[in-house]
């Protein structure tokens, strides 16, 4: 028997998934190049784009939104 | 709505302020990079407004093909007189509208749009913005766009951070829908919507405005509503065509191939010799390539494509297409892996082309998808001397409630001759429609003998199996003792022989067969229906494990082991363990998946949006029962959509939104009759619906009525429950006193704690009240613990126990905030003060019917009383409340629904 799904699931499926999967790959230690090909962005985009998602998720998990 | 000029800007707040911290508040420059209509214009345009007011100059330059071949075109408005394409000096050109932008001594913001599309000197004017000036410069590039190497420069080089602006997630497109329509969306409109636009801004736009116009999305009962197929628009295909007319005619060939039948295997496409042109075309960002088990497969890169190239598709054109596909396909022998599509293109390109085999595998997989209309035209093709597909036909007409075609259909199987001809499995499918028959049609209701009689001419091997869908229809029909001696009878009528419907089934004496499954799914939910919890759970846990496989194998509707999962969370529920029915029905719905089999999804979903309601978390609830209701309307399984109609209202209602609940359900009472234990739920969630509605005393009745029913039917949980909501809606007495003869004790602690809680409440004691919540809490009846809590917090008061009261009240908000937004009628003290619960329950009805606006001689037609009898309750009230009109009332009491409907 499991939990049922958490509300940081539905928190997170808030993130457009290229977001998401950005943020994923950058917490798994994926490098630059690595995340750029992933989310299909110039390398030069990948720190704007981690940042862009870590603002989106901190504000999916914000009081109001919970 | 269609008709707003812009949308408002939701799901961008992070890229504003990401644009104003870098260009409005520090001196940055930045490059916005998206695919085409993403929103990266419109993102610019609210960056200057935000410029503008924090009192910066702003510049906007637009460039586009047209000015392309233009030199400095973009920026001609800056330009001085007597330069431009004319002018000798270049460089002198550039400094001049440099200098016509830029104030060095005070801050502008410049936006480029579209800077992919700036000439050569435009471009090389941009980087010297950027490097040479205190000038903030914000240029737009659409990915995947070849640009001007001075462009490309400003973030290779560092010079300007780049954004790469994405579609929205799900989530936040229906967030935008939700407030540009006005109005909540069913799950079924914002699953369209979403796989059409996959949440590019410009294409939601023109998709909703076409949707809207073409009545295909349409407000139904507030909420919005998806029906029918959507035809590509004027401005759609504008949008598309630009993008497509690059298209080579090797690659718009290929491309036209996928609108009549992507995703395609590349393997068929290399035979029909286009492998070179999907290369480019997915260079060109026309095609994309997935890799699934099956090899490579080709598809469109955006769903609209698709859309708009079938639109503006000749019917003939279209037809000559999925010839061809059909052709390819059976040369490679793609029917055995995809008989259902490769079966459509032969139908849909002319016919002829399909073995019957191949027709009636289509119409098999058809079934398995709930696309009944299909199923029923592939099986009609597959011929009329096949008696599978004569059956196919019937199986499939059986849900669209075509009750007399269905009979012929079956008529012409000679069943006798079944077994012998076409093997088990046929014959026991047959035998599933003739039980269901036996059952449905209109003004059946057979008895026992009935069902026996109709059964014995079947071929012994056909019995067993007709015995166990018989049964299985008797549980729909509220009949559990039938439903179990039916249950045995087969079982017992299969005896020592193989199982009919276990064709494949290894040799396990362990193991149970299919049918004594199927015989236990239907005991265990007919004993948890009739409160035996340890029967249903013992039959539950006998039968569970073995269920998956028959499932996937056969899915609901039909299969007698759907019920086994209700069954086992029915059983968990009444022996108390409420979070482990949620999850386990959770789990189904999660192991089921989006891509499964719709009825058994729109059966899982239900059902944990019905655990949801025993946990009494609303929102949840809600959300589930209106995801089972769209799978069902979009898979037109009328019969079946009564339950998660009567989970959607119920819900809504006791959030206080009559609106939505009335919807689902004078929705789904339009599209079919309901019986048996639909109708049971349906009608106790119309209960709900008059209490939200301010019709208690009419509410009260219905339940009452409910609840007679269901003990007559032998349903004593059903009994219950419904005597429990009689309570709930503010008739404790009268419950209580129903209780002895309806529902007696049953075993399980879930029946007992609600006796309890029923007896608590009859007899106003708030120390039992006390207890009683504390007990549901405990078990995880979150809502029945708040309104217990409510109860003791009134009982306490009244008895002048301030304290406990106070720790009550507490409490019972502190449950009722876990509820997802309840508004029952026990808990309507809580947000209106003590005077409110100082009001008789007739008063209290009284005053509710007059706060929503009904006059004095409407509400006395209502509750069947003198217009002078309701002049005298009003009175009171006004005084006991300390109101003048009936504005001061409704302010005070809170409209029946006043809850905003959400999605």
């Amino acid at each position: 028997m499991t939990d049922p799904p958490s509300g940081l699931q539905e928190q997170l499926a808030r993130l457009p998934d290229r977001h998401l999967a950005a943020l994923r790959a950058a917490l798994a230690g994926f490098d630059g190049g690595d995340i750029a090909r992933l989310v299909g962005i110039p390398v030069e985009a990948v720190p704007t784009t981690l940042r862009l998602a870590a603002a989106k998720l901190l504000a999916a998990l914000s009081p109001g939104n919970q | 709505m269609g008709t707003r000029a812009t949308w408002p800007l939701v799901g961008r707040a992070e890229e504003l302020d990401l644009l104003v911290a870098a260009t409005v508040d520090g001196p940055a420059s930045l490059v916005v990079a998206g695919p085409v209509g993403v929103g990266k214009s419109r993102l610019v345009a609210e960056l200057l407004e935000r410029a503008a007011a924090a009192g910066h100059a702003t510049a906007l330059v637009r460039a586009t093909r047209s000015t392309a071949t233009i030199p400095f075109g973009p920026f001609a408005p800056w330009a001085p007189d007597g330069s431009g394409a004319a002018a000798a000096d270049r460089l002198q050109v550039l400094r001049s509208i440099s200098a016509a932008l830029v104030d060095e001594r005070a801050p502008v913001v410049i936006a480029v749009d579209d800077a992919h599309l700036l000439d050569a000197g435009s471009a090389a004017l941009l980087l010297h913005l950027v490097v040479n000036t205190p000038a903030r410069v914000v240029a737009t590039v659409r990915s995947g766009e070849p640009c001007p190497d001075a462009v490309a420069a400003l973030w290779k080089e560092g010079l300007a951070e780049r954004a790469d602006l994405q579609s929205l997630s799900e989530t936040e497109t229906a967030d935008l829908l939700e407030h540009v329509l006005g109005g909540p969306l069913d799950q079924t409109a914002r699953r369209r919507l979403w796989a059409l636009t996959e949440g590019t801004p410009l294409y939601l736009r023109e998709v909703v405005r076409t949707a809207v116009d073409q009545g295909v999305l349409a407000r139904e009962g507030g909420r919005w509503c998806w029906r029918g197929a959507l035809s590509g628009s004027d401005r759609l295909q504008e949008l598309m065509r630009d993008h497509l007319a690059r298209a080579g005619p090797d690659e718009r060939r290929v491309l036209d191939l996928l609108a009549c039948g992507e995703p395609l295997p590349l393997q068929l496409v290399t035979h029909l010799g286009h492998r070179s042109a999907v290369a480019a075309a997915e260079e060109h960002g026309f095609v994309a390539t997935d890799l699934v088990p099956d090899g490579p497969q080709v598809r469109l890169a955006h769903p609209l494509y698709g859309e708009v190239l079938r639109a503006e598709m000749p019917a003939l054109a279209a037809r000559e297409h999925q010839a061809v596909l059909a052709s390819a396909a059976l040369a490679v022998g793609w029917h055995d892996r995809d008989p259902l599509r490769v079966a459509v293109w032969c139908l849909d390109g002319g016919g002829g082309l399909a073995a019957p085999g191949v027709l009636l595998a289509a119409a098999r997989r058809a079934l398995a998808l709930s696309e009944w209309e299909l199923a029923e035209r592939l099986a009609r093709a597959a011929g009329d001397d096949n008696p599978q597909a004569v059956l196919t036909r019937a199986i499939a007409v059986t849900p669209l409630v075509r009750w007399d075609e269905a009979t012929g259909l079956l008529a012409r199987l000679a069943v006798d001759s079944l077994a012998g001809d076409v093997g088990p499995e046929v014959a026991g499918e047959a035998a599933r429609v003739h039980a269901w028959l036996l059952f449905w049609r209109p003004g059946a209701s057979p008895s026992l003998a009935d069902v026996r009689a109709a059964t014995q001419p079947l071929p012994a091997s056909v019995r067993p199996v007709a015995f166990v869908h018989s049964a299985f229809q008797a549980l729909l029909a509220a009949r559990p003792d039938d439903a179990a001696t039916l249950a045995a009878e087969a079982v017992a009528a299969a005896g020592g022989t193989p199982a009919p419907h276990g064709t494949g089934q290894p040799a396990d004496p362990d193991r149970p067969s299919d049918l004594r499954v199927q015989a236990l799914s239907v005991v265990a939910f007919a004993r948890g229906l009739q409160g035996r919890t340890a029967e249903a759970l013992a039959a539950a846990e006998a039968g569970l494990p073995h269920v998956p496989a028959l499932l996937q194998a056969d899915p609901v509707p039909g299969n007698p082991a759907g019920a086994m999962p209700a069954a086992y969370c029915l059983a968990l529920v009444l022996d108390g363990r409420l979070a482990d029915a949620a999850a386990t029905a959770g789990m189904l719905l999660d192991a089921i998946g989006e891509e499964g089999p719709p009825a058994l999804r729109a059966l899982a979903a239900t059902l944990a949006g019905r655990m949801a309601l025993f946990e009494g978390r609303l929102d949840e609830a809600r959300r589930l029962g209106d995801l089972g209701l769209s799978i069902c309307r979009e898979t037109r399984q009328l019969p079946a959509s009564h339950w998660p109609a009567a989970v959607l209202a119920t819900a809504a209602a006791q959030q206080g939104d009559p609106a939505t609940a009335a919807w689902a359900l004078d929705w789904v009472e339009a599209a079919s009759s309901s019986a048996g234990l639909y109708e049971i739920e349906c009608a106790l969630a119309r209960s709900w619906l008059l209490a939200a509605q301010g019709h208690v005393s009419a509410a009260r009745a219905r339940a009452a009525e409910i609840a007679e029913r269901a003990a007559g039917a032998g349903l004593h949980a059903l009994a219950t429950l419904a005597l429990v909501d009689l309570a709930r809606l503010g008739a404790p007495g009268d419950a209580a006193d129903r209780l002895t003869t309806l529902a007696p004790p049953a075993d399980g602690r879930y029946p007992a704690l609600l006796h309890d809680h029923l007896r608590a409440l009859a007899a106003g004691d708030a120390d039992d009240l006390d207890r009683s919540s504390s007990a549901l809490e405990g078990v995880g009846a979150l809502l029945l613990a708040a309104e217990a809590a409510a109860g003791a917090a009134t009982g306490h008061r009244r008895a002048g126990r301030r304290s406990s009261a106070t720790a009550a009240q507490g409490r019972a908000r502190t449950l009722a905030a876990r509820c997802g937004g309840a508004r029952t009628p026990a808990l309507r003290d809580l947000g209106t003060g003590a005077a409110v619960a100082t009001l008789t329950d007739r008063e209290r009805e009284v005053a509710g019917l007059a706060g929503q606006g009904l006059s004095n001689r409407e509400i006395a037609d209502s509750l069947y009383v003198s217009v002078r009898t309701v002049n005298t309750h009003l009175h009171r009230a006004y005084a006991k409340l300390g109101v003048n009109d009936r504005t001061q009332l409704a302010l005070l009491l809170g409209p029946a629904d006043g809850r905003p409907a959400p999605g």
